[in-house]
């Protein structure tokens, strides 16, 4: 599984400690997420898909 | 994710706040503190118990607003992935638990020595595995 959670967070110039801040979660889960060491549950994942404005396919990808 | 914990266990953290780990590390090394002494009838092994869980519980209660790693061995995991990160550790703690206690029976087994120890560790660790499927696959 890959995703676009650091680009989308990036184009919006926050850093993964204001990310964490908003979606209640610990700065290193949000580096986790963003290397793909940690698959978020549903509701976080849809969390971060409403926090920018995408639906979760778009942020979260099945590889290939 | 879990979203059930013990009632006993909110309870007494809702009525002793972020020092309940304290009071429980104090307690049980009292406990092993005083079984230390009626045994082996040595005090300072017995403060040292104490001082050892004590201390432990303090530093973990001290540090936790600062650390998730501190937080989660405090049991009080920060999120989500904090609370992955406690169950795989709690489950390879049982693992290494079970091995040890398995082993300990075999080698107390085949030297001659008393394995009732190592059985019943063993039996209370396999007991409470099948016993946790059962109850969560009810449950989750």
């Amino acid at each position: 599984m890959q995703n676009d959670v650091r680009k989308l967070r990036e184009d919006r110039a926050l850093s993964q400690g204001d990310l964490a801040k908003h979606l209640s979660v610990s700065r290193q889960t949000v580096n986790a997420i963003e290397t793909g060491r940690y698959l978020p549950s549903l509701p976080l994942a849809l969390a971060i898909g409403r926090f920018f404005g995408k639906a979760v396919e778009e942020v979260f990808h099945v590889d290939g | 994710m879990i979203a059930h914990e013990g009632e006993l266990v909110n309870s007494v953290r809702s009525t002793f706040g972020r020092w309940w780990l304290v009071l429980f590390g104090v307690a049980l090394g009292g406990v092993m503190g005083a079984a230390d002494l009626a045994m082996n009838g040595s005090p300072s092994r017995a403060v040292t118990d104490l001082a050892i869980l004590g201390g432990y519980t303090v530093v973990l209660t001290v540090f936790r607003g600062r650390s998730e790693t501190a937080s989660v061995l405090a049991g009080n995991p920060v999120d989500e992935r904090w609370q992955a990160i406690n169950l795989h550790a709690l489950a390879a703690a049982g693992m290494i638990g079970a091995f040890v206690a398995l082993g300990g029976f075999i080698a107390a087994e085949a030297t001659g020595h008393d394995w009732s120890g190592f059985a019943i560790v063993a039996g209370a660790i396999g007991a409470g595995y099948i016993g946790g499927v059962f109850w969560f696959r009810w449950r989750l």
